[in-house]
């Protein structure tokens, strides 16, 4: 029989089919209905999230959700009653990015290219917006910290897989998001270029990815085969002390299909 | 256009390796424990500079790709190093570290293939804190690199070779050392691959290469097309003859002589065959012909 190498998991891990409204505790699902409009939410940063903060994807410029995603309109008429930031984490030029801010009257973005983030901050017009740096910039170290702030950025989402260094990375002049619930993948979130490399869809400028982590690979050494090895990502609950709090899990079907009521 | 490749350790580097390159990158950034890396063999990184000087090139010392603030204290000991041996350029792919360097040292600096550079304005941004290089992330296609010309910053892309495809925060090798018997660090020099019918992928170290290499030996006319720099032949996975004979290729070709041999050649130092990686707005491990 093969033998079967694991992908190492981080502690605290579980498997993405188990627990997963056990590890949200009292957290609400990542679907909500306000105003009658259907909202798939990037994340949940209060258990009481109806009178908080509440991250959208709108369409065509978020990853992972454009099926739930919202409109412009839709976003604009959120934003009568709530505290809304927008997610427009696909990687596009800047100019584009600039655009549909200029239509919105939120409280701020999430933006995935450090380059635009630092031209909208240059901007006269968009002075009270604030930013959110995606974790796909994959800020690693203190020095990551204190640049994003240099640049603009307020508040940074840092990788899961820092959630022990979270101490030693605040104080530095941003505030911190950090994982609660996480899918730990093969890469850093942010460097996987697989999806585009074997099925030219790129995770970072179109939104999805074709989980290629997933398939049975064979271990190979010179011509001979060694066993089997897949890069399944570990769901993984981090008990953190952030400014925000993420809870990940848009993109798998089994965690999105839930509504309000079924939680 | 200069011609650059990257060498791991000074035991890899022979002078018909270097012979036909313009300048080296030293180090392996996928793991400090890669046996004799230049990032951490100080000895070794003076006598390999020793050698490129005498030889009139030009030498770039590369940093570990992904630090965390565990690996900081090591990387300024790396820069200190580099820059007490004067080399002409320090080569990394984290935003911090490189603003860092800038901020505190007189050296230029070359953004690397992971530094996330997509657009324009992180260009832009770069080269406002005094970035002389980049090297755009490795998916943009020729449409996507010509917008960044527009910026006043050196371009450099790989034209040969196995690209990477992701940094993980450990070395997915470590779990195969019982199973093989071999530990670390001899284990990466081992050739390893994960294959699933036409998909292959090489794992080295916190990196995982394309299992196929790059190759725009036919398609060099559209790179010089956009006026860069820089080429690359990424080799720091490969054996030392690798380096000499592809090198001395695209020496040929970089003059423009093509040679159906040398193309042909180049196929065949190829394990798992060729392809265009991301140039032509199509799936990386895709190869069209050309010419």
């Amino acid at each position: 029989m093969a033998k079967i190498f694991s992908f190492q998991k981080p502690h605290n891990s579980y498997n993405i089919s188990e627990n997963f409204n056990d590890l949200r505790g009292g957290i609400k699902s990542t679907r909500l209905n306000i105003n009658n409009m259907k909202i798939d939410l990037m994340q949940l940063v209060s258990p009481d999230i109806e009178d908080k903060v509440i991250y959208v994807g709108l369409k065509g410029f978020s990853r992972y959700s454009d099926e739930n995603a919202m409109t412009l309109d839709e976003i604009k008429e959120l934003c009568n009653s709530k505290r809304v930031y927008v997610a427009l984490n696909r990687v596009v030029e800047f100019e584009k990015v600039r655009e549909i801010i200029e239509k919105l009257n939120c409280e701020g973005f999430i933006i995935n290219d450090l380059g635009t983030i630092w031209k909208l901050k240059k901007c006269k017009d968009n002075p009270d917006k604030r930013i959110t740096s995606s974790v796909g910039l994959n800020p690693v170290n203190s020095l990551d910290l204190e640049f994003f702030k240099e640049v603009g950025v307020d508040i940074v989402v840092v990788p899961p897989e820092l959630y022990d260094e979270l101490p030693r990375l605040r104080g530095r002049g941003v505030q911190i998001e950090s994982f609660g619930f996480a899918l730990v993948e093969m890469f850093y979130k942010g460097k996987c270029l697989l999806s585009a490399y074997f099925d030219g869809i790129s995770t970072k400028r179109k939104g999805t990815c074709t989980k290629k982590c997933l398939i049975k690979w064979d271990v190979i050494l010179g011509d001979d085969f060694k066993g089997h090895i897949s890069f399944p990502p570990k769901g993984t609950k981090f008990d953190v002390k952030a400014d925000f709090v993420k809870i990940e899990g848009r993109q798998f079907k089994k965690f999105r299909n839930k509504k309000v009521s079924e939680v | 256009m200069e011609l650059v490749t990257n060498i791991p350790t000074l035991e890899m580097m022979s002078k018909c390796s270097i012979e036909p390159y313009d300048a080296i990158y030293l180090g392996n950034p996928y793991c400090w424990d890669f046996e004799g890396n230049l990032m951490s063999n100080f000895n070794d990184l003076e006598a390999a500079v020793e050698i490129l000087r005498e030889m009139g090139k030009k030498v770039y010392v590369s940093t570990f790709a992904a630090p965390r603030n565990a690996d900081l204290e090591r990387i300024f000991r790396l820069i200190d190093r580099a820059i007490e041996l004067n080399v002409d350029a320090i080569e990394s792919t984290n935003y911090g570290v490189i603003n860092y360097i800038k901020r505190e040292y007189d050296v230029r600096v070359h953004a690397g293939g992971f530094t996330n550079i997509y657009t324009k304005a992180s260009a832009e941004l770069l080269a406002s804190i005094g970035v002389e290089r980049i090297m755009p992330t490795y998916e943009l296609s020729i449409e996507d690199i010509e917008r960044l010309k527009e910026v006043n910053i050196e371009l450099e892309l790989v034209i040969h070779g196995k690209i990477p495809l992701g940094i993980s925060h450990n070395c997915f090798l470590l779990q195969f050392k019982d199973d093989i018997g071999i530990e670390c660090p001899q284990l990466c020099k081992q050739e390893l691959w994960y294959k699933h019918e036409d998909l292959v992928l090489k794992p080295f170290g916190d990196a995982t290469l394309s299992g196929k290499d790059l190759c725009m030996y036919e398609h060099m006319e559209k790179l010089s097309g956009l006026n860069i720099d820089a080429c690359r032949i990424e080799a720091i996975s490969e054996r030392i003859g690798y380096r000499e004979r592809v090198g001395k290729i695209y020496r040929k070709r970089i003059s423009g002589i093509f040679d159906r041999k040398d193309f042909e050649e180049l196929i065949s130092l190829s394990k798992y065959g060729i392809c265009n990686g991301f140039y032509f707005n199509k799936a990386g491990q895709i190869y069209v012909g050309g010419v």
